[in-house]
């Protein structure tokens, strides 16, 4: 009856290693298509609804199941990928299945291949394989395609490892329900990817799903499914793919050899970040996790008493950022060097002000 | 019909049609675009909120603290949205408005019955009423599109399916399989004319707390309730008096609401159907028109009502219909259990009288046969419980009673029931059992062990009681059972039935099931006193038995709680004088925070507690004693 899955769990995979959903079955025709169809069925007698199933099999043998490194801990052995080049270029997410000596890649015909890591990108958690075979067909990542909110879309994928030897990849359909930033929180499990995503209508990201094809209804390849991931906004798991307009310049440099791997040096923190005491503005004392960041007094003389900041005002954005708690606040402040400009948004009573405050050394 | 004619009707109807021809794989373009068009219609008018501060938790469950979405209601910028949002009390709230402004934001009203908030914007903006559709005009099948402004500060999201059925959650809310979830709780359901059928919010049939349906996000399963109903109701949602669902305050007879008919069992005076004369006795046959078969009609009829509504109820009585106006009423005032302190077998005569109780001060002694309340006959043990419970507490009533060949009629004050645990023992020492046997209990289709604690049957003694005891969770171990039970259980005679939980480390709800289904196994081998059945626990086992007690009211007079709290899905349990429920509450040291707000809830709704249990430290097996006197007494009256 009641899903097993619980949204106020904290993030753990296992979790979701049992199906945790209804099946769904898709509205196939709408109403507002209907008086088309029943016009359609007067004028040319035998018109197809959708061409979902051309699409379809054109899509599936460029579709493969990676099996890896795995199968403990609830963490599944497998997951997805798509031929990208006639060579059998595989692009797939960076993820511990991969991390193995022995990837194996069974393509939509059931034939089994050793594949080679050609290399990944860990920023974006996706990397390219190899395997040794001509003529494949596969998707080129120079025509992908763009969707919007309202987009019908179709989901290959093999989610649950439900697909095994031949069978081809799980299919699904739904709409795109938004594009938008993602909006995860970097730690152990969630994403360092921090761009654009296609959030689906529909449940297409569980285990094994994860580097399976986002596509538009004529097969038009869309975005690389995500790994599984919660947002920690809403608390609820979200349904996503990365598209692959993020991902071309990287697989280029994966392919010819030239990525150079940056981990962490675009985001360090700065040395010397700007806070709260260097402005000269003391915080209500945070009693609570979610104490907002009201201003309890402007120290005399300060940056923040020559842009106007007083006690009593909230501090609601920091560089564009909200600051819902004055942990964030925080938080926000350490990314800023003391030496560049901090834009603040303050709330006092019914009025937003914005200030920026420069230090000067 | 040849090739050539057959090509030749094709030609002719595509040229009645050309356009089409062109579009014939382009049916899903044109869904997509009704879809976007039914957004755009709506997209200026669903408003994007933030909040600031607040609790991190809500009911111990992480609180949705990220962005939110409304729909405006009225120019003057009256929002509406999903009370889900707001639970964890935001000292801000702000929202984005369709022409990239910001503007603060305050809480005004609340619906508790369609669980939605009211929220006034400070803005000059003319804000934008998006067209309603009425929940009639929308049949189950038809698309709808769910919108939110969550995901993107920019464009809605969108979700899209169909309404799965109407009138659910007791006529309160239409059904769709479209991904309802925080991502779009307070936003529009809509058609694809872009009008709004409803406002999306998480509900649950048997949970109306605000976060009750959070667990079916994204499962195909998702309310909305309805705007029409809503747009009704702003203006008096903009007094700041809070919308509260209708209470008639009737209690029902029987237990299948699905089977039983709408039966009043209890209504007391003061309460608003009492006040307008409906009696006990009365068979409910219409509310509103809606004609009551059932009881579960009965519920759906007043589902949908507020507080301050005036229903019309028929009822039959003696053969007549009789129509009454009922004034609902928000709530009611908890009914508080009347006594007089005696236990009575079912044939009336007198098992126990309690200390200090008015039947005791009055004189009424063990062995006396109950035969007549205030002139009424009694013919079995329930007409004595119910006249009780229906009494003024502090009035007087006369008894007749029979002691040996004497009849004679006592005068009797009522007071309150109380749930003391006391001294005396029954049935006396004299009948009690001496010994008592731990047997197994199979249970059909689970691994689950279950132990009964048996005391041998004592020839014509009284039946024994029952008490259910849901210890922590983990292994049962037969012989432990051994050294704790068997000497309490004979000297109270009562049978102990413990059952083991699936999961080492937890009791699960679903796992109710299988220690009701260990009570029927049971039921069927050994006889015992229906009247008598409590259930108890020890930490979680105490929360598992406090969900068993509350969801099956029939079968526990009472629910003991040892170091245990209630959980929240018990949160608005009432007293009840159809289905008794008195309560044992202890702690082996000063009790914790939640302990302190069970015994604080129970206290309030006025359910009969006794919560001086003793501080102990050495375990469960000092507590035995003491728990199974009392659950050998839960029938008391």
């Amino acid at each position: 009856m009641k899903r097993q899955l619980n949204p106020n769990k904290p993030f753990h995979i296992a979790d979701r290693s049992v199906p945790p959903y209804l099946p769904r079955t898709g509205p196939l025709m709408r109403v507002a298509a209907g008086a088309i169809a029943i016009c359609f069925l007067l004028s040319a007698g035998t018109v197809s609804a959708q061409d979902f199933p051309e699409t379809i099999s054109k899509v599936q043998p460029r579709m493969v199941k990676i099996t890896g490194s795995g199968g403990f801990r609830g963490l599944e052995p497998y997951q997805s990928g798509i031929f990208i080049s006639e060579e059998g270029h595989i692009l797939t997410v960076w993820s511990y299945v991969l991390d193995s000596d022995a990837i194996s890649v069974t393509a939509n015909d059931g034939q089994k291949f050793d594949a080679k890591l050609v290399g990944y990108d860990p920023r974006i958690e996706i990397a390219v394989l190899k395997i040794d075979a001509r003529g494949i067909s596969s998707f080129n990542l120079d025509e992908s395609a763009t969707a919007h909110p309202g987009s019908r879309i179709l989901a290959f994928s093999n989610i649950y490892g439900v697909a095994t030897g031949n069978e081809p990849a799980s299919v699904q359909h739904g709409i795109v329900s938004a594009k938008t930033k993602l909006a995860a929180r970097r730690g152990t499990f969630d994403s360092l990817y921090r761009g654009e995503v296609y959030i689906v209508d529909a449940v297409t990201n569980n285990p094994g799903a994860a580097g399976g094809a986002l596509t538009d209804r004529k097969g038009r390849l869309l975005g690389l499914i995500g790994k599984e991931l919660r947002d920690t906004q809403t608390n609820s798991w979200l349904n996503f793919s990365i598209p692959i307009d993020q991902l071309v310049a990287s697989v280029s440099k994966i392919r010819s050899g030239r990525m150079v791997v940056q981990s962490e040096s675009s985001r360090r923190k700065p040395s010397e970040p700007i806070s709260t005491d260097l402005i000269g503005v003391v915080l209500v004392p945070a009693v609570v996790n979610r104490t907002p960041p009201f201003i309890d007094r402007v120290i005399p003389g300060s940056e923040a008493e020559r842009a106007g900041l007083v006690a009593d005002d909230l501090i609601v954005e920091a560089n564009g950022q909200l600051t819902p708690t004055s942990k964030e606040l925080r938080e926000q402040m350490s990314h800023v060097d003391r030496d560049s400009t901090l834009y603040l948004t303050i709330q006092r009573g019914n009025e937003f002000k914005s200030v920026e405050i420069r230090l000067v050394r | 019909m040849s090739i050539i004619q057959s090509f030749f009707a094709v030609l002719v109807a595509v040229s009645v049609c050309p356009n089409i021809l062109f579009a014939q794989t382009d049916i899903e373009a044109l869904e997509e675009a009704a879809v976007r068009n039914a957004v755009g219609a709506v997209s200026d008018s669903v408003i994007r909120f933030e909040t600031i501060g607040g609790a991190s938790r809500v009911d111990g469950a992480i609180a949705s603290n990220g962005p939110s979405s409304g729909v405006v209601v009225s120019k003057d910028g009256y929002i509406v949205s999903a009370s889900f949002h707001f639970a964890h009390k935001p000292s801000n709230i702000f929202a984005y408005l369709p022409n990239g402004e910001r503007a603060t934001a305050e809480i005004v009203g609340r619906d508790h019955s369609r669980k939605i908030v009211l929220l006034k914007i400070q803005s000059g903006y003319e804000f934008q009423v998006p067209s309603a559709a009425t929940p009639e005009d929308v049949s189950v099948g038809s698309t709808v599109v769910a919108v939110g402004r969550v995901l993107d500060s920019k464009t809605p999201s969108v979700s899209t399916g169909i309404v799965s059925a109407k009138n659910r959650i007791w006529s309160r809310a239409i059904q769709t399989d479209a991904k309802i979830s925080p991502a779009n709780f307070g936003g529009p359901l809509l058609n694809l004319n872009g009008q709004v059928i409803g406002i999306l919010v998480p509900m649950s049939p048997d949970d109306d707390s605000e976060l009750g349906g959070t667990e079916w996000y994204d499962s195909g399963i998702g309310f909305a309730v309805s705007f029409t109903n809503i747009l009704e109701r702003v203006d008096s949602l903009k007094t700041g008096k809070p919308l509260r669902p209708g209470v008639a305050g009737i209690s029902l007879k029987g237990s299948d609401i699905f089977v039983d008919p709408a039966t009043v069992a209890f209504c007391s005076g003061s309460s608003p159907a009492g006040k307008a004369g409906i009696k006990r006795g009365d068979q409910v046959v219409e509310i509103n028109g809606i004609p009551i078969r059932r009881q579960a009609e009965f519920k759906h009829a007043l589902g949908p009502l507020y507080e301050g509504d005036v229903a019309q109820f028929i009822v039959v009585r003696k053969q007549k219909r009789l129509s009454f106006d009922v004034k609902l009423a928000g709530e009611i005032e908890p009914f508080v259990a009347p006594g007089i302190g005696i236990e009575v077998d079912k044939k009336l005569l007198v098992q126990r009288v309690l200390p200090d109780s008015s039947a005791m001060a009055a004189g009424i002694e063990v062995g006396d046969r109950v035969l007549q309340f205030d002139g009424n006959h009694l013919t079995q043990r329930e007409d004595l419980r119910l006249k009780i419970a229906a009494s003024k507490i502090d009035s007087e009533v006369q008894l007749r009673i029979q002691r040996g060949d004497k009849k004679r009629t006592i005068s009797i004050q009522i007071r309150t029931l109380d749930a003391a645990l006391n001294s005396a023992r029954s049935p006396p020492d004299a009948v009690a059992s001496k010994t008592a046997k731990v047997i197994q209990v199979k249970i059909a289709d689970v691994a689950n062990q279950c132990f009964a604690v048996v005391p041998d049957v004592v020839k014509d003694g009284p039946p024994p009681g029952l008490l259910v005891w849901i210890p922590g969770p983990g292994k049962l171990n037969r012989e432990t059972i051994k050294a704790t039970w068997p000497e309490a259980t004979s000297a109270a005679n009562v049978i102990v039935l413990i059952p083991e939980s699936t999961d080492a480390n937890r009791w699960t709800p679903g796992e109710m099931d299988i220690i009701v289904n260990s009570v029927d196994t049971m039921a069927k081998k050994l006889n015992f006193d229906r009247t008598r059945v409590a259930v108890g626990g020890f930490k979680s086992g105490g929360t598992m038995a406090g969900l068993l007690a509350f969801s099956q009211r029939d079968l526990f007079r009472g629910l003991i709680l040892i170091d245990s709290n209630l959980s929240q899905r018990t949160q608005n349990v009432m007293t009840s004088p159809v289905e008794p429920m008195m309560i044992l509450f202890g702690t082996s040291s000063s009790p914790d925070k939640k302990q302190l707000a069970t015994i604080e809830r129970l206290t309030k709704a006025r359910f009969p507690l006794h919560s001086e249990l003793k501080p102990n430290q050495s375990g469960i097996s000092s507590w035995c004693d003491d728990i199974l006197r009392w659950a050998s007494s839960v029938n008391r009256m």
